[in-house]
Formats: structure tokens, C-alpha cells, sequence
């Protein structure tokens, strides 16, 4: 793409995410007037299952969250344990029924990561993708447990992995550029948001 | 970023927590919840200018623990742990945190956090006895717990203008004002007819 002199400068700077906006678009289920658009939307579906929802998100934001800071390390191994662990889930989800304990276990994760993050705790390295995995078996699997038929699961879980990755990268992205002390704060301040948040839905999903 | 919230629009959405529920308590009834009540208002408000009134590390931290520990009397409400007088501790937490950043009073910080810990159960309670009653809890507690940090940070920019001229003076008036609308919500507690 060619800008002239002309153009202005935010319209030279946006250009790639308003491709990508437009990608996201026109990529939408409501487009299906192609041949080749059968399986088309399988990945877009994946991708909207797990972002259209909040556990799935914020327990991946948790994540991420922590995982810068606890360092470099703790983020490359959870960019790689997290699409295993979704993989692995969605491998189970067919063998067995989605019962209440993975909606608890999502939330429980939800509040021990968001915890985790408002206290800063200093972890060894290696625990991070142990939770990575152990949170993307609980997110895979009920995401591609409940794929619509008809749906190429490779493309579907695509969208889901695709999906999470972006939610981890991001929040990673996000605590990375804190580097002032008050930017530090608003992280842990989102932690403590997070973990309220998973506490108290785990506490009503407890009790019913 | 039009066509990208577009394109988030939930198109299929099946697995989540929310499925088969009914209602719209979501997450605009979440975040209307903390501001709906102007004695909640007052009382958020009051904990981040007591926080900037102290300074660090009391201003980071009242506004860290205050959610946690909001969601941990909100826990005791959902799963129906009664506690006695919900609503009389909220008009009180307007009373005391209002009193304190009006006398500008400075208690070590452990003592400060206990008192503001004590204040969030009372919260926390009366949000969680509410959330079963929504269709979409999940959501609900995402708005409620956003608003509730949103109250603190208004109270905390608040608070910061102590720097300017006759900025201290400010957040006292702000902590009678708080201390005032919580007796009025105590005298509508107390049966004094």
C-alpha cells in the first residue's frame, strides 16, 4: 500500500489494523456466498466462542498478567504450554460430559491467578506453564466440547488457540510497558480486580 | 476498531457460564449497581481520597485490597451468610471514612487497612446477596467490581489535587460532605421515631 505525501499520518500509521478490522469483517459467519466459504467460518467461530465470553478471557488476561512479571522466561514458556493445554483439552472433550467441575475449575483459576498478580507472587519460573497448561485444559475443553456439527474441528480449535494467544500476548504486552511505579499498581490493582470477580462467581456457582 | 467490535458482536457463544440464562442483569446492571446506591458512592469515593490523603503505600494499597476483601463479604452473601445490619455498616463506613479523611486523621497503615477491609464485607455483602438475582452473574460481577475500582480512582484524583493550593482544604469539605450524606443514611437505619 502506497500513501503519498498527502496522506495524513494517522491514515499511514492505521492502515494495517483497519485491514485487520476489515479481515475480522468480512471473515463473519453472515458471509457465506462462496464455494469455498463452507468450512470458512469454523476458525472465526472458534475465535469468537472463546472471546465472546469473560471467564475464558480474563483467566488468559490473569495470565499474561502475571507471567510478565514474573519475567521473560515465565511468558515464553506459558506462550507454549497454553495452545498444548488447549490441544489437550479439546482432545478429551469428546470423551467425556462437561460437568459443573470445569466451570469451577475456570473460575477457581480466575481467582487464583487474578490473586497472584495483585499480590506479585514470586513464583519460580517453572509454575507458569504448569498453570499455562493447566488453564488452557480448562478452556479447551469446553470450548470444543460445545462446536457446532458440521464444523472442522482443526479450523475451530485454530480459532480458539488463535483466540487465547492473543489474550495472553496482549495483557503480557500490557505489563511489560508498565515500568512506573503507578503503572505497576494499576496491574496488581487489575489482578485484584480479576480475582474479585472469579471469587465471587465461584462462590455462586458453589452454592447452587 | 468499528469494524473490529463489529466483528465481535457474539455470533456463537455457547459454552459460557451465562447459557440458558434468563434476564438482562448483566454487566451495564453490575456497574450501575455501586453507583445506584449514593451511600456505597460516597464511601468509594472516601477510601481513595483517605488513600491519597496518606499517601504511598496506602494509596495503592487500600485500592488492591479493598476489591478482594469486597469479594470475599460478597462470598458470604452469595452463598446466604447472613450478616446482621448490612446496611447499617454502610451508612457507618460513609460516617468513619468521611470523619477520617475530614480530621485527616493517620492511623499506622495496618490499622487503616483492617478498618477499610471491615467497611468492604459490608459492600461486598450487599452486592453479592444481589448477584443471584441477575441472569448473567459473571457479567454482573465484571461491572460491579470495574465500577466499585472506578469510584476508588475518582477519589484518589480527587485526592491528589492535595498538592495544589488549598487542595488539602478540598478533601476535607469532601471528607464532611462524605460523613454528612453517611449520617443521613444512618438516621434512615436507626429507628429514632
Amino acid at each position: 500500500m502506497v500513501f503519498d505525501a498527502a496522506t495524513p499520518a494517522c491514515v499511514s500509521r492505521c492502515w494495517p489494523s483497519r485491514i485487520v478490522g476489515a479481515w475480522f469483517v468480512l471473515g463473519s459467519p453472515h458471509a457465506q456466498a462462496h464455494q469455498a466459504a463452507i468450512h470458512g467460518t469454523d476458525f472465526t467461530d472458534g475465535l469468537m466462542q472463546f472471546l465472546t465470553s469473560v471467564e475464558f478471557p480474563l483467566g488468559t488476561i490473569a495470565l499474561g498478567l502475571f507471567a510478565a512479571q514474573r519475567g521473560r522466561d515465565a511468558v515464553a514458556w506459558s506462550v507454549i504450554a497454553l495452545p498444548i493445554g488447549l490441544i489437550a483439552g479439546a482432545i478429551a472433550a469428546p470423551f467425556a460430559a462437561m460437568g459443573p467441575g470445569v466451570v469451577i475449575a475456570n473460575l477457581a483459576a480466575i481467582a487464583i491467578l487474578g490473586l497472584a498478580v495483585a499480590l506479585a507472587v514470586p513464583v519460580p519460573a517453572f509454575v507458569l506453564p504448569i498453570a499455562a497448561f493447566l488453564l488452557g485444559i480448562g478452556q479447551g475443553f469446553p470450548n470444543t466440547g460445545t462446536m457446532p456439527s458440521g464444523a472442522l474441528p482443526e479450523l475451530f480449535l485454530l480459532g480458539v488457540v488463535v483466540a487465547a494467544l492473543l489474550c495472553l500476548v496482549g495483557a503480557t504486552a500490557l505489563a511489560w510497558k508498565a515500568q512506573t511505579p503507578w503503572q505497576r499498581v494499576a496491574v496488581r490493582a487489575l489482578g485484584s480486580w480479576i480475582s474479585a470477580i472469579g471469587l465471587m462467581v465461584l462462590g455462586l456457582q458453589l452454592a447452587a | 476498531m468499528l469494524s473490529v467490535l463489529v466483528s465481535l458482536w457474539p455470533l456463537l457463544a455457547v459454552a459460557h457460564i451465562e447459557v440458558g440464562s434468563a434476564g438482562d442483569g448483566g454487566l451495564l446492571s453490575g456497574l450501575r449497581h455501586p453507583v445506584s446506591g449514593l451511600d456505597h458512592v460516597v464511601a468509594m469515593v472516601a477510601v481513595g481520597l483517605w488513600g491519597a490523603q496518606l499517601g504511598a503505600p496506602a494509596i495503592w494499597l487500600l485500592p488492591i485490597s479493598f476489591p478482594l476483601v469486597m469479594a470475599l463479604g460478597g462470598l458470604l452473601g452469595v452463598i446466604g451468610v447472613p450478616l446482621p445490619q448490612a446496611e447499617l455498616g454502610i451508612a457507618l463506613s460513609g460516617v468513619c471514612l468521611g470523619l477520617v479523611v475530614a480530621l485527616k486523621v493517620r492511623p499506622p497503615l495496618a490499622l487503616a487497612l483492617v478498618l477499610v477491609a471491615v467497611f468492604a464485607i459490608f459492600h461486598g455483602h450487599s452486592h453479592g446477596t444481589a448477584l443471584p438475582a441477575f441472569g448473567l452473574p459473571l457479567l454482573y460481577a465484571t461491572g460491579f467490581v470495574v465500577a466499585t475500582g472506578l469510584l476508588h480512582l475518582s477519589g484518589i484524583l480527587i485526592g491528589s489535587t492535595n498538592r495544589w493550593p488549598g487542595g488539602e482544604l478540598l478533601i476535607r469539605v469532601g471528607g464532611v460532605v462524605v460523613a454528612l450524606v453517611g449520617a443521613w443514611f444512618l438516621m434512615l437505619q436507626l429507628p429514632l421515631a
